[in-house]
């Protein structure tokens, strides 16, 4: 715009040329102020639309394995939180991520938090075979997983209620992360 | 309406009122922006993302828990993360800039919605040199490393834009303000 400012301030203020330079200047610099306000109008649009309504999705990356440091490094770096937990140290050394949830490639909205299970030290438990017996089965696996035992469930035809735990081993101290059997009773009828 | 109904007396009550009420308007916004430096820079950072992609509001998810930060990236990749700090807005900028073009909305010399156009467009102006230099320093940083070209455009080209543009959109400001009409003008 150097061109038109010369003209504007050489001509008389009344005069046609020095009316028609500052008509442009003005006409250019409204131009200029009318992109600007519509360029960020559609960019806080645009941003409200992808940040409020159809956000991008963060992709879950595998942390499994991975130290527990490191992945919530990972995680976080990705505007993910992290909820961390232990669980049963089965194929995994002691502070290694041993679970996640959402798993691997996931997608999370910004700021959408992913839970690790940390593989435990592992310690021994006593396991008893009468706290067990008996009661529903969804009820002692669910116990025995959080003490960190890698349970599996088998079902036999027994006269014991349909669902309720009828064999539990092994029994005394268990090393966390070992297989625990629990067998399960499916009634008489099969 | 003829000229006769035109009353001298009740055109300068409205006038008055509408220099007040934008002279309120625009002081408003600039104690606001004051106040809460962080939720502008959360507006600007959101303006941000249709270039950059991703957009995490609050500290709450990063290691940077104490301070508010935002994280640019394209959502698969941990390295692209960006963190905007403080020092990345024009906030201050703005709130001065609408602290002083409220003073001017009181004066008879110019009409109320002249300083409210002036002065969202000067707004805008800078607001959208930050975004700009905002994506190119996430651009940069991302594809980049933060070393480098990513310090160069952080540290010296972001700053002279920002100033340049704070400039520009100062004289934006006194040009649309200035601006007499053609009609004025010829009169």
């Amino acid at each position: 715009m150097p061109a038109e400012a010369p003209v504007a301030e050489r001509a008389p203020a009344g005069s046609l040329a020095g009316r028609a330079g500052r008509g442009r200047l003005r006409w250019r610099t409204q131009l200029f102020a009318v992109l600007v306000v519509a360029a960020v109008t559609g960019l806080l649009t645009a941003g409200s639309f992808h940040t409020f309504v159809r956000p991008t999705l963060v992709t879950v990356p595998d942390v499994k394995g991975r130290s527990a440091g490191d992945a919530r490094a990972v995680l976080e770096r990705l505007g993910l939180g992290v909820d961390q937990g232990i669980t049963s140290p089965a194929g995994f050394a002691p502070g290694q991520v041993a679970a996640q949830v959402p798993p691997a490639g996931s997608g999370l909205r910004p700021g959408g938090r992913v839970e690790i299970d940390i593989a435990a030290d592992p310690t021994r438990i006593d396991v008893q075979k009468s706290f067990y017996v008996g009661r529903k089965s969804a009820e002692v696996v669910a116990a025995l997983r959080t003490f960190g035992f890698v349970v599996r469930v088998e079902q036999v035809s027994s006269e014991s209620p349909q669902d309720s735990v009828v064999d539990v081993s092994p029994t005394g101290l268990v090393l966390q992360g070992d297989p625990v059997r629990v067998v399960v009773s499916k009634g008489l009828g099969g | 309406m003829t000229d006769n109904d035109v009353a001298t007396p009740t055109v300068a009550w409205p006038a008055r009122v509408g220099r007040v009420a934008v002279f309120l308007l625009i002081l408003a916004a600039s104690v606001l922006v004051f106040l809460d430096l962080e939720w502008f820079r959360s507006v600007e950072a959101m303006a941000a993302t249709p270039l950059v992609g991703l957009f995490v509001p609050g500290g709450a998810a990063t290691e940077f828990a104490t301070q508010t930060v935002f994280l640019f990236g394209d959502g698969a990749n941990p390295t692209v993360g960006f963190v905007v700090s403080g020092g990345c807005s024009v906030g201050v900028l703005v709130a001065l800039l609408l602290l002083a073009a409220s003073a001017m909305a009181l004066l008879s010399r110019f009409s109320p919605v002249r300083v409210l156009w002036a002065v969202l467009a000067a707004v805008c102006v800078s607001f959208l040199a930050n975004v700009i230099r905002t994506t190119a320093i996430a651009v940069i940083g991302g594809r980049l490393g933060r070393e480098g070209a990513f310090f160069f455009v952080h540290n010296v080209g972001g700053a002279v834009f920002i100033v340049v543009m704070a400039t520009v959109s100062v004289v934006v400001f006194f040009n649309l303000l200035l601006a007499v009409r053609r009609s004025a003008a010829s009169a």
